[in-house]
C-alpha cells in the first residue's frame, strides 16, 4: 500500500475533479490561497486602469493572451498587462476578461461569441483551474471542430501558458459540468495547453521573461 | 480470503480481508498474444496490495477492459449474505456470437472461469434463477444456462464458441456475457481449399444530426446534411468492395445522437474502423483544407486518474462511476497506432483524390474517438465557413470525390491490416497491432 500511496493521493484529487465540478456552486473557491482577491472580480481592462491607478502600487505583469490569428489558421498571442495578484484564480480571471474584451490588434479575431461572461474561476491544490462560463460559450458558438479547437484553447493556452500555478483547464456552463461545446472537444475533465495551435511562438516567449511563464 | 479467476491471458488476483472489505486489486497479465507483460505470479501469498497498480494500468491498456471493469466491480460489491439473489437470464443470439445478459436484483460478488466446454459463474451467496432460462435450442455457441448448486451459474458452449468478455451494467445490475463466435476462417471453401476472408466491419459516424445542425455555411449550407449524405453515398460505395464489408451508420436519419453512443454502436458492432466525417468552419473565413484527427490522449493523466479510481473504489456508487469513466476513455489508447494508420490513409487520398488543401494529419482531445475500441478517426472534409468551399460541398460531384478518398482510404487501411495480420492470424478485432 505504502509503495503507491503518495502518487494515488494525487491522482485522486485528479478524479475528484468531477466531484469538485459539482462543487463549484458553492460559494468556496478550493484550495485556492487564503489572500483575499484584492481586486473586485471580472474588472474590464479600461476599468482596472482607471479605476485602481493610484489604489495601489499593485504590480502589473505582461501576459499573452490568444485570440485566432486573421492571417493564419492558429491562436496569437496579444500582450496585455494584469495586476500581480497572489491569487492565482485572480489572474487567470484577468486574463479570461482580455480574451472576451476582443483582440486590439487588427490582425486577431475575437474568438469566444458575444454575450459570453465569465461567473467564476476555482483553481484546485493540483493546478487545475475550472473556469465557469455562462451558457453563451456553448450557445452561441455553433461552428465545425477548428472553431471549437480555437476556442477551447485561447482559454486554455491563455490560462496556462500564463500563470505559472495552473497546470490544466477545466470548463463548467453555468456551474455544470458539460461534455462539449458543440460536439467535438472532449471537456469531461480538464485539459492540458496544446502549443501545437499557436502560430507566433515570439509574444509567448516576450512575454515569458516578464511573467515567469514556465517553459 | 482470496480469489484467483483465470483466464485466457489474463491472471487477475483479489482480495478480500477478513471482514469482507475489499483490499487493492493487483492485475498481472501474461500469454504468447501479449508481448512485453510476463508470465505471472499467480500465488497469493506474493501478492502485496498495491504493488503492481502500474503494471495493471499498462495492461488494461493493452486490451482487458472489459475484464479488467468486472473484476475490479467484484471489489465493490457489498458481500452481504442473506437470501438468494435472483437472476433473469435472457440470451440474445447473433452471427457474431451470443449475448448473454444476467440481471440481478441485489448486488452480489462473483467470479467467473472458463473450464473446458463450459464458463462457470461462481457467486459469492446463493442465486436463484427467475422465470425460464433462454432457449437456445439451434445456438451452437451456447448450448444452454443451467445451476449447479447454490452458487454456481453454467453456460455450457457449443462448437463454434471461441472467446468471451464480460462487463457489468447498473440499474438494474447486469452481467454481460459476450460469447464470440469463431471467425468463419474455420469453414473451409470446398473449392478452393483456403479459409474465406474474415467480414470487415465499419462504421461511419455521419456527425451532428437533429437540432445539433454543426457548422453553417455562409449561404446555410448545415454541416449535419453534408455529413450523413456522404456517409450514406460512402456506405453505398464500400458495398463494392471485394470482399464486400459490413457497414454501420451511426445514424442513417436526421437526429440529435450523443458523442459516446456513436462510439457504443462501433464497439457494440466490433468495427475493424471508425470514421467520424465532419465538415470544418473557422472564425477565419479564408480557411481551406481538410484535416484527419486521431485522438491527443493523455497517457500521464489516465494512469494516475486509473490509480485514483481504484484507490477510491471503497464507496460503490462513485467508485464504479469512476472506473467506468476511467475504463471508456483509456479504450481508444491501445488503438492510437491503427487510428494513426487510418488517418494517414484517410489524409493521403483526401490530397490525392480531391485536390484540397492538405492541412494533414493532426490530433486532438475529441470525444467521439476516446471510447472506440478500433481504429478511429475524425475526418474534415472542408470549410464550410469557406464561401468557395461551401460551394463545392453542395455539388453531388464534389461529394463523389470525397467518397472515392473515403473508400479508399479504407481500403489502403484494410489491405495493411491484413498484411500485418496474415503471419499470425488472430481470431478477435484485437489482430491488431499492440502498440509498441
Amino acid at each position: 500500500m505504502s509503495a503507491v500511496a503518495p502518487r494515488a493521493r494525487r491522482a485522486s484529487a485528479v478524479v475528484a475533479v468531477a466531484l469538485l465540478a459539482a462543487a463549484a456552486c458553492v460559494d468556496k473557491p478550493p484550495a485556492q490561497a487564503p489572500t483575499p482577491d484584492p481586486l473586485p472580480p471580472a474588472p474590464t481592462s479600461a476599468e482596472v486602469t482607471d479605476e485602481t491607478a493610484g489604489l495601489a502600487p499593485a504590480r502589473r505583469i505582461a501576459v499573452a493572451v490568444y485570440f485566432p490569428s486573421r492571417a493564419s489558421d492558429g491562436l496569437d498571442g496579444e500582450v496585455n498587462e494584469i495586476f500581480d495578484t497572489t491569487a492565482a484564480g485572480d489572474r487567470a480571471k484577468q486574463i479570461l476578461m482580455e480574451l472576451i474584451s476582443g483582440p486590439s490588434r487588427a490582425d486577431l479575431l475575437s474568438v469566444l461569441p458575444p454575450g459570453t461572461h465569465l461567473r467564476q474561476v476555482y483553481v484546485t491544490a493540483d493546478g487545475t483551474a475550472w473556469v465557469d462560463f455562462s451558457d453563451e460559450l456553448k450557445t452561441g458558438l455553433g461552428g465545425g471542430s477548428f472553431q471549437e479547437l480555437l476556442t477551447v484553447y485561447s482559454v486554455v493556452d491563455s490560462v496556462v501558458f500564463n500563470v505559472p500555478e495552473i497546470r490544466r483547464v477545466g470548463f463548467l456552463i453555468d456551474g455544470q459540468p458539460i461534455d462539449t461545446l458543440n460536439g467535438h472537444v472532449d471537456l469531461t475533465r480538464p485539459l492540458r495547453p496544446d502549443r501545437s495551435i499557436i502560430v507566433s511562438g515570439k509574444t509567448a516567449d516576450a512575454v515569458g521573461t516578464v511573467a515567469g511563464l514556465r517553459p | 480470503m482470496t480469489d484467483v479467476v483465470d483466464a485466457p491471458s489474463l491472471v487477475q488476483i483479489w482480495s478480500l480481508d477478513a471482514t469482507g472489505a475489499p483490499e487493492p486489486a493487483n492485475w498481472f497479465g501474461g500469454g504468447p498474444d501479449q508481448p512485453g507483460i510476463h508470465p505471472i505470479l499467480v500465488d497469493p501469498r506474493h501478492v502485496t496490495a498495491g504493488r503492481h497498480l502500474s503494471a495493471a494500468t499498462r495492461l488494461i491498456r493493452r486490451g482487458l477492459i472489459a475484464r479488467a471493469a468486472l473484476f475490479a466491480t467484484l471489489a465493490i460489491a457489498p458481500s452481504s449474505a442473506s437470501a438468494p439473489v435472483g437472476v433473469a437470464i435472457v440470451a440474445d443470439v447473433s452471427e457474431a456470437g451470443t449475448r448473454v445478459v444476467l440481471t440481478h436484483d441485489a448486488p452480489v460478488g462473483y467470479t467467473i472461469r472458463e473450464e473446458s466446454g463450459r464458463i462457470e459463474i461462481d457467486y459469492e451467496r446463493a442465486v436463484a434463477i427467475q422465470g425460464e432460462s433462454p432457449r437456445l435450442a439451434n445456438d451452437t455457441i451456447l448450448r444452454r444456462v443451467r445451476n449447479r448448486g447454490e452458487r454456481t451459474l453454467v453456460l455450457t458452449l457449443g462448437p463454434k464458441f471461441e472467446s468471451y468478455e464480460t462487463f457489468e451494467l447498473k440499474n438494474p445490475l447486469r452481467l454481460v456475457v459476450d460469447l464470440h463466435a469463431k471467425r468463419s476462417a474455420d469453414r473451409r471453401d470446398a473449392s478452393s481449399g483456403r479459409a474465406p476472408e474474415p467480414t470487415r466491419v465499419i462504421v461511419l459516424d455521419p456527425g451532428h444530426g437533429g437540432i445539433e445542425q454543426g457548422a453553417v455555411g455562409p449561404t446555410g449550407l448545415d454541416e449535419k446534411e453534408v455529413t450523413l449524405d456522404i456517409a450514406r453515398r460512402l456506405r453505398l460505395r464500400l458495398s463494392s468492395m471485394k470482399p464486400k464489408p459490413t457497414v454501420v451508420l451511426t445514424r442513417d436519419e436526421d437526429r440529435v445522437l450523443a458523442l459516446d453512443e456513436r462510439t457504443a454502436v462501433a464497439n457494440h458492432n466490433r468495427a475493424d474502423l471508425f470514421l467520424s466525417i465532419h465538415v470544418n468552419s473557422s472564425p477565419r473565413s479564408s480557411a481551406t483544407g481538410a484535416e484527419t484527427y486521431f485522438l491527443a490522449a493523455e497517457a500521464s493523466d489516465d494512469e494516475a486518474r486509473m490509480a485514483a479510481a481504484l484507490e477510491n473504489r471503497g464507496s460503490t456508487e462513485v467508485a464504479q462511476r469512476n472506473l467506468d469513466l476511467v475504463l471508456w476513455e483509456l479504450a481508444q489508447t491501445q488503438f492510437l497506432a491503427e487510428s494513426a494508420a487510418l488517418a494517414e490513409a484517410v489524409q493521403r487520398q483526401l490530397n490525392l483524390l480531391t485536390g484540397t488543401r492538405d492541412r494533414g494529419v493532426r490530433q486532438a482531445p475529441f470525444r467521439v474517438l476516446t471510447g472506440a475500441q478500433m481504429a478511429a478517426v475524425l475526418v474534415e472534409v472542408g470549410f464550410i465557413s469557406n464561401p468557395a468551399e461551401e460551394t463545392k460541398l453542395r455539388s453531388s460531384e464534389y461529394r463523389e470525390q470525397i467518397v472515392s478518398a473515403l473508400a479508399a482510404a479504407v481500403g489502403d487501411f484494410l489491405a495493411r491490416a491484413e498484411r500485418l495480420d496474415a503471419p499470425a492470424p488472430v481470431p478477435s478485432r484485437s489482430a491488431a497491432p499492440v502498440l509498441p
